[in-house]
């Protein structure tokens, strides 16, 4: 088991390399720079910039060194948590990012436990009451909510939670605790606003995985381990949850890993509507001005933590499950 | 009928297929005596498992008991009839693996991947005789020792795929007897189990029976493991019983085509022959039973006007056949036809 910890964080280590390396293409991959858009908007704007000024600029960003050194001064300072300055806002890009991860995270894994707190229950019920009516039932709520595009959903709620219930929507905070320091109460009131972006979120994925769960179960539950339990004299209940679930939950447990590209990518729309301060704008913004360093970061510290996140997924998996600690 | 430990009457069970409906038990009645051994023989689909199983009453949906009696004598004078039972309430969840316990075809799979071999043995036994989890262990030890297992302290904490064909049988024939039952339900378990692996098994078996004292519901298709386990036999075709007797008529008298045929078709060491014997034709399709006598189509002996709904009737001494044509069979074969 430690040995295959060890391996498996050694080959994350070798990932994460690979990705620093991917994420800095990415990056450099479209025509130009931040420079040569900087010139181009003043130029617009009928400024002339003397050439001696333009490479003074050049050098102080290094965009004139071979791209490998651009790489490794990157990767360099990356390492002590310096991700350079944002081009665009002209501040640390440390400064901004942090804030939005940590929330992305939170509003991630509260969107995932919504996720499992529904799906896990329905696809066990829908798998043991197959064709039944709630069966069907759940079937066809799941398939509305794969449906109803987010940003819809999201808006109705919105509507929803400020007429009827009176509440602030949008953002995770309410104005007065928006550059609040830290205390009870701010975290109450980030807790309530989750809800919506938790059910919007979750609502699409959940409908995928109660299909997971009921497949996997309906797998699971003619198997001779199942009789056998059953023939045991145990209560139907301890039968269900006991063996098969367990088996059947391996799917669930690999959500963990792809919790946070799906926070940041699948959901943008979403984070955009509500107005989520999470880090999915942000990328959006700094990749449409090209603020490379902002870009690379996120892009990078978001690869980092999925890679992290499929790492845990994996040592779940291998507790839960003995057979995959055999290769 | 104080001999009676379990008592069948009647047994219908049907599957609802989208096919069409299956009957797969069609009115079968058996009583299994205290200590003794009852062999079920039948080929794949004839309903054998499916009697086993409504004898726990776990039959599973699209399958449903219609009608008929399971009567259980274990444990008192008035008999309990288990089909008649909430099946999941507590009586019956009481009677299964304290009363009856049940092991399967495939070892490997009635273990469960992910739960340890002493995880699933303890949680019977703790179920069932209210030990605290510590002396549980040290129970299951002793059983697994007792089914001829090495090192069976380590063995407690391995997983199913951990170990061979013949130990995980071994590790479920420990585990049904961990309560003590009455009666044994073993479902082909030496199927899944190579030669010289089937015989340790058989012989633990036996051993275990006379030490225990409890019965054994024998089901198989294989007639010579049943020539070696059984005291009495049913042969069942098709959800019904078409020949009940004990061992010795069974193998040396037998009255109806079917097992006549069953017993040709066993592979033999002391006559050589080119082709080893099989039935002519496949058992029918389970939703088109044919009419009239079911194993009609596949019948040397088949005579139209004769073979009308043949009744399951008695021609000797506990010895019952459903064939018309019983008697005449019988003769001519002991004129013309060395059948063993």
């Amino acid at each position: 088991m430690i040995q295959f910890i060890i391996r498996r964080s050694l080959i994350a280590i070798v990932m994460i390399a690979a990705i620093s390396v991917v994420s800095f293409i990415i990056i450099q991959l479209p025509p130009g720079d931040y420079l040569t858009s900087y010139i181009a908007d003043l130029s617009a704007m009928g400024e002339r910039i003397p050439a001696e000024q333009i490479s003074a600029l050049r050098d102080a960003y290094g965009f004139d060194q071979p791209i490998h050194v651009q790489y490794l001064k990157w990767v360099g300072k990356a390492l002590r948590g310096d991700f350079g300055q944002s081009l665009e806002w002209g501040v640390p890009v440390s400064m901004l990012i942090w804030d939005r991860l940590g929330l992305t995270v939170i509003v991630g894994l509260s969107s995932l436990l919504f996720v499992w707190a529904v799906a896990i229950p329905v696809g066990v019920f829908s798998a043991t009451h197959q064709y039944s009516l709630l069966d069907y039932l759940f079937t066809f709520l799941g398939v509305l909510g794969l449906a109803i595009p987010n940003f819809l959903f999201a808006l109705v709620l919105m509507w929803v939670g400020y007429s009827v219930f009176g509440q602030n929507v949008g953002g995770l905070f309410s104005p007065e605790y928006q550059n609040a320091p830290w205390s009870v109460e701010k975290v109450l009131d980030l807790l309530n606003h989750l809800l919506i972006p938790m059910i919007v979120i979750g609502t699409s994925w959940t409908a995928g995985l109660i299909r997971t769960m009921r497949a996997n179960m309906l797998d699971e539950i003619n198997q001779p381990y199942v009789e056998a339990a059953r023939a045991k004299g145990l209560s139907e209940r301890r039968v269900i949850w006991k063996y098969p679930v367990r088996v059947a939950l391996n799917p669930f447990i690999s959500t963990v890993g792809y919790a946070l590209p799906q926070m940041v990518g699948g959901v943008l729309i979403t984070a955009v509507v509500l107005n989520l301060p999470t880090v999915g704008p942000l990328l959006l913004r700094s990749l449409l001005s090209q603020d490379m360093y902002m870009a690379g970061a996120i892009v990078m510290l978001l690869s980092i933590l999925t890679v992290i996140g499929t790492l845990i997924s994996d040592i779940l998996l291998a507790v839960l499950d003995p057979r995959i600690r055999l290769e | 009928m104080q001999n009676v430990l379990l008592e069948v009457k009647d047994l219908h069970v049907n599957f609802f297929l989208t096919e069409g409906t299956v009957r797969a038990v069609n009115g079968v009645s058996f009583e299994i005596e205290r200590g003794k051994t009852l062999g079920v023989v039948g080929e794949s689909g004839c309903g054998k498992s499916v009697t086993a199983r409504a004898i726990l009453n776990m039959v599973r949906p699209p399958g449903r008991i219609l009608s008929g009696e399971i009567n259980y004598y274990g444990y008192s004078d008035a008999p309990v009839n288990l089909i008649a039972l909430d099946p999941e309430g507590s009586e019956i969840r009481r009677i299964r693996w304290g009363e009856i316990a049940m092991i399967f075809q495939e070892p490997m799979t009635s273990l469960s991947p992910v739960h340890t071999i002493g995880n699933q043995m303890t949680e019977a036994i703790c179920l069932h005789l209210n030990m605290p989890k510590d002396e549980a262990l040290r129970y299951s030890i002793e059983l697994l020792e007792r089914v001829g297992l090495p090192q069976p302290g380590r063995l407690l904490n391995h997983y199913r795929h951990e170990l061979s064909g013949g130990m995980r049988q071994r590790v479920m024939i420990a585990m049904a007897l961990s309560c003590k039952p009455k009666l044994l339900i073993a479902d082909e378990p030496t199927t899944a189990v190579d030669v010289t692996t089937q015989a340790q098994v058989l012989n633990l078996m036996r051993d275990l029976q006379q030490e225990f004292g409890m019965a054994i519901l024998y089901i198989t298709h294989d007639l010579g493991v049943v020539a070696e386990m059984a005291d009495k036999v049913v042969v069942m075709y098709l959800g019904e019983e078409v020949e009940g007797a004990d061992v010795d008529t069974i193998y040396y008298n037998p009255a109806h085509p079917y097992t006549r045929a069953l017993l040709r078709s066993i592979p033999r060491h002391d006559i050589r022959l080119d082709r080893l014997e099989t039935i002519e034709g496949n058992v029918p399709d389970p939703t088109n039973i044919p009419k009239g006598c079911a194993f009609h189509p596949r019948c040397h002996y088949y005579v139209p006007a004769q073979c009308v709904h043949p009744p399951y009737q008695q021609i000797g001494d506990g010895h019952w056949v459903r064939c018309t044509r019983a008697h005449e069979i019988g003769q001519q074969s002991s004129q013309t036809e060395q059948v063993l």
